[in-house]
Parts: C-alpha cells; sequence; structure tokens
C-alpha cells in the first residue's frame, strides 16, 4: 500500500476515486447496451426457429399420411383394445410427472377486502389444467379424479366439481408428460404461477419421476349422442 | 492530471473487463458521492489543506451511508436514497461556490 502510495505520490486518493467513476460509467454504458439491443434479436431468432420447426412439422404430417395411404393401415386398425382403454383413461398410469399442490391464501384479511380474491376458483385450476396439457400432459388427475374428454371443472359452492365428485383445498393436481416441461409451464414467467402469487395462493410444483394416476372411475353416458359414418366437413 | 485521467481509463477498462450486475440506484449513489469528494478534494488542494486519507475516508463513509439507505430504503419499499442523491448535489454545489470565492480571492477580479 506505501509502495504504492509512493509511486502515485500527493494526490492518489483522486486517483483512485477517479478509477471507481471510470468503472460505473462503463458498467451503466453497457448495461444500457445489452438492454436494448437483445429482445428484439431474441424475438427474431425465436421467430425464425418457430418458421423452421413448423416447416418440418408440416413435412412429416405429409410424410405420415403418404405411409399410411401406402400400407392401408386405417388410424382404427392401430388400437387394440388395451390402447383405446388407455386413451379413454380407463387405466391407472404412472410415470414421470409433475404434483402440483394448492391452497387458499394464507393472507389476512384487511377490512374491506374482497375475500372471494383470496381462494381458489375453478377458473385457477383451469388454466393449471390448460397449461399442463399445453406442455404435454399425458394425463391428469385432480384430487385423485382423473380428467377426461367429459371431465367437467367447476366450483359448487365452496368446493371444486371433478367427474361430479366434490373436493375441497388443498388441491392436488398430478400430471404425467415430461416433468421439466410440465414444470416450466407452471413457473414461468408472467405464468399462472406469478398471477395466483398476486393473491397469496399457495402453489407449489414437485417434480418426481413416478407419480401414479387413478383411471377414471365413473360411468359413460352417451344419451344424445349417435355413431354415424365420418363425413367431410364444408366450411 | 494524467494520473487521474489514468485513473478514469483504467476505471473504464476494468468496467468492460470485469461483468457486474450494476444497480441504478447504486449507480447513482456511488457517482454522486465521487464527484462530491473530487469537489471537495479540488476545493481542499486550493486551499492548500488537502489530505489524502480524508479525502478516500469522506468518500467512504459518504458511499456506505448512502448505500445504507439504499438497503433501508429496499426493506421500507422507500425511496430513501433520493436524500443521499440531495446531500451529494448540496455538497457539490457548495464546494463549488467554495471553489469560485477561493478563485476569485486568489486571482483578484
Amino acid at each position: 500500500m506505501s509502495k504504492l502510495r509512493q509511486i502515485l505520490g500527493e494526490g492518489w486518493s483522486l486517483t483512485f476515486v477517479f478509477v471507481i467513476v471510470g468503472f460505473i460509467l462503463s458498467t451503466e454504458f453497457r448495461q444500457e447496451e445489452t438492454e436494448t439491443v437483445s429482445p428484439e434479436e431474441r424475438i427474431e431468432e425465436l421467430s425464425l426457429e418457430l418458421f423452421k420447426v413448423e416447416k418440418e412439422r408440416n413435412a412429416l404430417q405429409r410424410k405420415l399420411s403418404m405411409l399410411q395411404e401406402e400400407y392401408e393401415i386405417s388410424p382404427e386398425e392401430l388400437l387394440t383394445m388395451e390402447d383405446l382403454r388407455l386413451k379413454a383413461g380407463l387405466t391407472a398410469l404412472e410415470g414421470s410427472g409433475v404434483i402440483v399442490r394448492m391452497d387458499d391464501s394464507n393472507r389476512e384479511l384487511r377490512a374491506g377486502e374482497n375475500p372471494n380474491l383470496y381462494v381458489i376458483h375453478d377458473e385457477d385450476i383451469l388454466r393449471i389444467v390448460n397449461e399442463l396439457r399445453a406442455a404435454g400432459a399425458e394425463a391428469i388427475s385432480i384430487n385423485g379424479q382423473r380428467l377426461i374428454a367429459t371431465s367437467e371443472i367447476r366450483c359448487a359452492g365452496p368446493t371444486l366439481s371433478v367427474n361430479n365428485v366434490r373436493s375441497a383445498p388443498p388441491f392436488e393436481i398430478i400430471a404425467i408428460g415430461d416433468k421439466n416441461s410440465l414444470e416450466n409451464s407452471i413457473k414461468m414467467r408472467g405464468g399462472v404461477e406469478d398471477a395466483l402469487k398476486v393473491w397469496g395462493i399457495q402453489l407449489e410444483v414437485q417434480t418426481l419421476e413416478n407419480v401414479y394416476i387413478p383411471p377414471y372411475s365413473g360411468n359413460f353416458r352417451h344419451v344424445f349422442a349417435r355413431v354415424v359414418e365420418e363425413k367431410i366437413l364444408t366450411q | 492530471m494524467i494520473k487521474i485521467l489514468g485513473g478514469l481509463l483504467f476505471g473504464i477498462f476494468l468496467g468492460y473487463v470485469i461483468q457486474v450486475p450494476a444497480d441504478e440506484k447504486i449507480c447513482a449513489v456511488i457517482l454522486l458521492a465521487a464527484a462530491d469528494s473530487i469537489c471537495g478534494g479540488v476545493a481542499a488542494k486550493l486551499n492548500l489543506n488537502f489530505s489524502d486519507t480524508k479525502l478516500i475516508g469522506g468518500f467512504f463513509t459518504n458511499l456506505i451511508f448512502g448505500l445504507m439507505l439504499i438497503l433501508c430504503g429496499n426493506f421500507f419499499k422507500l425511496e430513501l436514497y433520493y436524500i443521499a442523491l440531495l446531500i451529494f448535489g448540496l455538497r457539490i454545489f457548495k464546494n463549488i461556490s467554495a471553489l469560485k470565492e477561493l478563485l476569485i480571492k486568489k486571482f483578484g477580479v
């Protein structure tokens, strides 16, 4: 230190302060540069990638339909009985996935505040289920009720009705699929978790190597629907 | 003068080499604390009571108090760092007017 002082002589403190000024100035300039340039470039990059992937998908779809015509296998023949049961949600499933646990807000209400804002609604569950499906969830259950094509999710007073079975918070949504993309779909910035956290609703996502989803246990009613030949829809 | 310019350039170079995620408030407080110290230092030099230890000590105590204000402000969700900016600004103006007085006294008009 004293050697440094000797080299710089009197006034070393001013030099030191100027070093700090330069440091701050350059970090500020660099930050402005990186902040202004990157988002647009990123958007361009992503849209290019999307365009490429879409083209690839269309090509693959064409190839698939060509191959199906070539081998003359109708989609129905591909499905065995077990396959159909799996697709209808009548088999118990296991696989990697996530467990989303939700509970009402534990924030204390202030006077005049609407308590409705701080409890879980059917819409919140619907949004989460929607996100999970968009992220490629193969099977979903809510508090032990398997979601199938005709399952409803709606408020039933203070409880939630799924498959006409009511359950109260805490809710446990289990989904099988790529566990990382499922987790990300809930936790992404500006996503469902962020929106619900505003109201203090407790939400916790747990990724697991193995989760169990029970089969659909209700009955199927087809009173109004009849099976007919496939028609070509004109629009 | 050369030493000061060299120091400034060295600082700019350092800032480009070392990547620091800088907060706006912290940058503002450090910058103003530095400007305050520089003005005070120049005024003291003309007054012939310049001291390196005094300058560095003043700079760091001001800086630490300013940063503490930022921390407190973040904790209480208040913009307390304005106090630091305001006081630094006031001091800079005061030092500049003192500088002016000294220059007038020295060279006469």
